[in-house]
C-alpha cells in the first residue's frame, strides 16, 4: 500500500485513505468549528500526506506521521482566522454556560470529544495539542506563535474548565477536594 | 470510568477517549482528494479553446455540405473571376444539374464585351429566344456546347434554359454580388475593349479585391474579473516557518495554494483590431490591446522581517524586507496586486452560424505581451511573508485568448458582444522564483466593427 502511494497509485491511495480517514477526521473535528470545516481540513491534510509520502521512509508509525500532518494542517487552517490568533492570546477566558442535559451521562468517547469542543478556541487548541497529541509547551508556543508560558497557563485553565464540564455532565466523578475554579462554570 | 480517570490521569483519559472516537467523512472528500491528485484535465483552457474551434469548424462544414451537396466540388469557384475562367476554359459538355438544386444559383450571360453574373431567377423569360446556332463568335462564343447556348434579341448569349426541368448549363454556385459590384466590373471592362478577355480577367480580379476583401476595424472593451493560478512548493532549504527541524514542519503548507488566500478583483481590457476576411466566414485578426489585471491577497501587517525569494540557492540569495506576514501578523489587510500590460493579439475569427444581420462567432488569439507596470506582492519562498521584489518581475509574456460572441449588423456598423477568457501562458515572475503565477481574466466583451472603405 505504501509503495503504491509512493508510485501515486490511486487504488493504494484510496486504501490508505479509507484506513485512516475515520480516525483523522475525529482529530480534525476536535480542532474545527464544525463538521464541514473538519472535512476541509481532512481533505487538505490527506493531499499533503500523499504529496509528501516519499519523505516518510518507514521511520516510525505511519499513523503517527499522518496524524502529525493532520494536526499541523488544522493549526495552519485555524491560524488563517484572525479570531483564532486573538483567542490563543486570551489567557482568561470568560466562563461558559453548560446545559446539564446537553450530554447524556453515559460516558462515551463522543461525549468527551464534544465536551472538549465546548471549550473556547484557544483553550481547546492548547489542550488538544498538549494532552492528546503530546506536544510540549515549547513546541506549542512555536506552532501557535505564542509564549511557552502562555501555552502553559492556557492549558491549566483549559484543563480546569474541561474537568468542570465533565463533572457537571457527570462524565467524571467529583473529586474529594473540589478545586476553587469549578465555580467559574455556570450551569443552566 | 472512574477507575480509568483516576488511575491513568486526566491526559491519558482524554487521549484514550479521543482515540476511540471515529468519524466517517462524506464521499466528496475522497473525490476531491482524488481529483486533486489525479487531474484529468491538465490543459483545460487549451482543450476548451480547441474544442470550441473544432465545434465551430465542424458545424461550418456540416452546414455548407447540407446546403450544397451536389455542387460542393465547385465551391472554390465562387467568385466571378473563377466563373469567368471556368466558362472560358470549358471544352467539355456542361454539367446536367437538377433544376431544383440549381434554383437560386447563378448563370452567366455573355456577349462580346459584357459579362453578367446574377441569379438565374432574375432572368426574364421574354429575353429568351428559340435556340439558334450562335453566330461567328471568335471572342464572344465562349461555350462550345451544341444546342445549349441560347441567344436573346439583344444578341446576348445566354447559357442555360431555366424554363426546363433539367437545366443544361454551366452552373457555378456563388454568393451573388451586389448590383453595384456588377456595375464596377462592367465599367472596367468597357474601358478595355481592345483585349476584352485579358482585360476582363484583370478587371474582375481588381474589382473582387475591392469588393470582397474589405478589412474591418474593431474597437472593444471588456470589464474583467481577474484570477490567478499558482503552482509551486516552498523551497525546502528556505523552509523555516517555525523553529522546528524540517521534519516537524511537515504539517505546514509546502504547496503555495495551501498557504495563500487571495480573491479576484475587477480589471479592464481595451483594444483595437483589424480583421481581414480570408473567406466569407473566416477572418484573420491583428490588433493592439491594453490590459489591467487586479487581484488581492490576504496578509497581516508586521514588524520588518527579512523575506527570502530565491529558489534555495544560497550562493545568490534574493532577500528583501517585508512588512507583511502571510499568517499571524497584527492587522489583517488585503494587498492589491496589479498588472498593467500591452499586447498584440494575433488570431482568427470564425462565423459559426448566422446570417448577415445576426451571427454567432468564435475567436482565438495568441498575445505577445509587454508588462508596463507591475505592482505585485510576492509570497516569500518560505511562504511566510509578502513583499515587492521588482527584480523577479517578468517584462515579456505570452497570453492566449478565446471568445465566443454574437455579432449584430446594424447597417453602418457591426456590434459584437460575448464572453471571453484570457490566460497568461508564462509565469508573471522569472524562472529563479520557484512559484509560478498564471493570470486568468474572465471578461465580457463589447465591441463595434466598421468596414474600412
Amino acid at each position: 500500500m505504501l509503495q503504491g502511494c509512493i508510485k501515486n497509485d490511486a487504488s493504494a491511495q484510496q486504501e490508505l485513505y479509507h484506513l485512516y480517514s475515520p480516525k483523522m477526521l475525529s482529530v480534525c473535528y476536535r480542532y474545527a468549528k464544525n463538521r464541514e470545516d473538519a472535512e476541509d481540513m481532512l481533505q487538505e491534510g490527506f493531499i499533503k500526506v500523499f504529496m509528501q509520502i516519499r519523505q516518510f521512509q518507514n521511520r516510525g508509525a505511519l499513523e503517527g506521521w499522518i496524524r502529525k500532518i493532520m494536526v499541523h494542517t488544522c493549526i495552519n487552517s485555524l491560524k488563517k482566522n484572525k479570531k483564532f490568533s486573538e483567542s490563543v492570546d486570551i489567557i482568561y477566558a470568560n466562563s461558559i454556560h453548560v446545559r446539564e442535559d446537553a450530554i447524556p451521562s453515559i460516558l462515551q468517547a463522543k461525549q468527551v470529544v464534544e465536551c472538549i469542543r465546548m471549550l473556547p478556541m484557544g483553550y481547546k487548541t492548547v489542550l488538544n495539542l498538549y494532552a492528546i497529541e503530546g506536544y510540549s509547551h515549547k513546541e506549542i508556543g512555536d506552532m501557535l506563535d505564542i509564549e511557552e508560558s502562555t501555552s502553559r497557563s492556557q492549558y491549566t485553565r483549559a484543563k480546569a474548565m474541561l474537568e468542570d464540564i465533565l463533572i457537571r455532565k457527570r462524565i467524571i466523578p467529583i473529586p474529594k477536594e473540589k478545586p476553587s475554579w469549578i465555580s467559574s462554570v455556570k450551569v443552566n | 470510568m472512574e477507575r480509568n480517570y483516576y488511575r491513568e490521569g486526566f491526559e491519558n483519559f482524554l487521549k484514550e477517549k479521543s482515540d476511540e472516537y471515529k468519524l466517517y467523512p462524506s464521499e466528496k472528500v475522497w473525490n476531491n482528494i482524488n481529483q486533486k491528485l489525479h487531474p484529468r484535465r491538465k490543459w483545460p483552457f487549451l482543450a476548451a479553446a480547441l474544442l470550441l474551434l473544432g465545434i465551430g469548424v465542424g458545424t461550418k462544414i456540416m452546414i455548407d455540405d447540407w446546403n450544397s451537396p451536389v455542387l460542393s466540388s465547385l465551391e472554390n469557384k465562387a467568385t466571378p473571376t473563377d466563373l469567368y475562367e471556368e466558362l472560358n476554359n470549358t471544352t467539355e459538355p456542361p454539367a446536367s444539374v437538377d433544376s431544383k438544386k440549381a434554383s437560386g444559383l447563378s448563370i452567366a450571360v455573355i456577349n462580346d464585351d459584357r459579362i453578367h453574373v446574377g441569379d438565374s431567377r432574375n432572368l426574364q423569360k421574354a429575353e429568351l429566344s428559340p435556340v439558334r446556332e450562335p453566330e461567328n463568335s471568335n471572342n464572344n462564343s465562349i461555350l462550345q456546347a451544341d444546342g445549349l447556348v441560347t441567344k436573346n434579341l439583344n444578341n446576348n448569349l445566354i447559357v442555360g434554359d431555366q424554363t426546363t426541368d433539367q437545366i443544361q448549363a454551366k452552373v457555378v454556385p456563388f454568393s451573388a454580388p451586389a448590383p453595384e459590384n456588377d456595375k464596377i466590373i462592367d465599367e472596367k471592362i468597357e474601358q478595355k475593349k481592345e483585349n476584352p478577355i485579358s482585360a476582363t480577367i484583370e478587371t474582375i480580379i481588381t474589382g473582387i479585391g475591392k469588393v470582397k476583401k474589405k478589412t474591418s476595424w474593431q474597437m472593444y472593451m471588456s470589464p474583467t474579473v481577474s484570477y490567478r493560478k499558482l503552482v509551486g512548493q516552498a523551497s525546502k532549504s528556505n523552509y523555516s516557518y517555525s523553529g522546528f527541524a524540517y521534519s516537524a514542519n511537515l504539517g505546514f503548507p509546502t504547496d503555495v495554494n495551501d498557504a495563500v488566500t487571495h480573491k479576484p478583483s475587477v480589471g479592464i481590457e481595451l483594444g483595437t483590431a483589424f480583421l481581414y476576411p480570408v473567406s466569407k466566414n473566416f477572418r484573420l485578426k491583428a490588433g493592439l490591446q491594453l490590459n489591467l489585471n487586479n487581484y488581492q491577497v490576504e496578509a497581516y501587517s508586521y514588524i520588518p522581517e527579512i523575506a527570502p525569494f530565491g529558489a534555495g540557492n544560497f550562493t545568490q540569495p534574493i532577500n528583501t524586507v517585508s512588512y507583511y506576514r502571510n499568517f499571524n501578523g497584527f492587522d489583517r489587510t488585503w494587498l492589491k496586486n496589479s498588472h498593467f500590460m500591452i499586447s498584440v493579439p494575433l488570431g482568427v475569427e470564425l462565423t459559426v452560424i448566422g446570417n448577415k444581420r445576426v451571427a454567432f462567432n468564435i475567436a482565438s488569439t495568441i498575445q505577445p505581451t509587454y508588462v508596463i507596470n507591475n505592482q505585485a506582492y510576492l509570497v516569500s519562498t518560505n511562504l511566510k511573508n509578502y513583499a515587492q521584489e521588482p527584480s523577479l518581475y517578468r517584462k515579456w509574456n505570452l497570453n492566449a485568448g478565446g471568445e465566443a460572441f454574437m455579432s449584430i449588423n446594424t447597417g453602418s456598423v457591426k456590434w459584437v458582444v460575448g464572453p471571453q477568457i484570457r490566460y497568461q501562458i508564462l509565469s508573471s515572475y522569472k524562472e529563479k522564483y520557484p512559484i509560478k503565477e498564471h493570470l486568468i481574466d474572465y471578461g465580457f466583451k463589447i465591441g463595434v466593427t466598421k468596414i474600412i472603405k
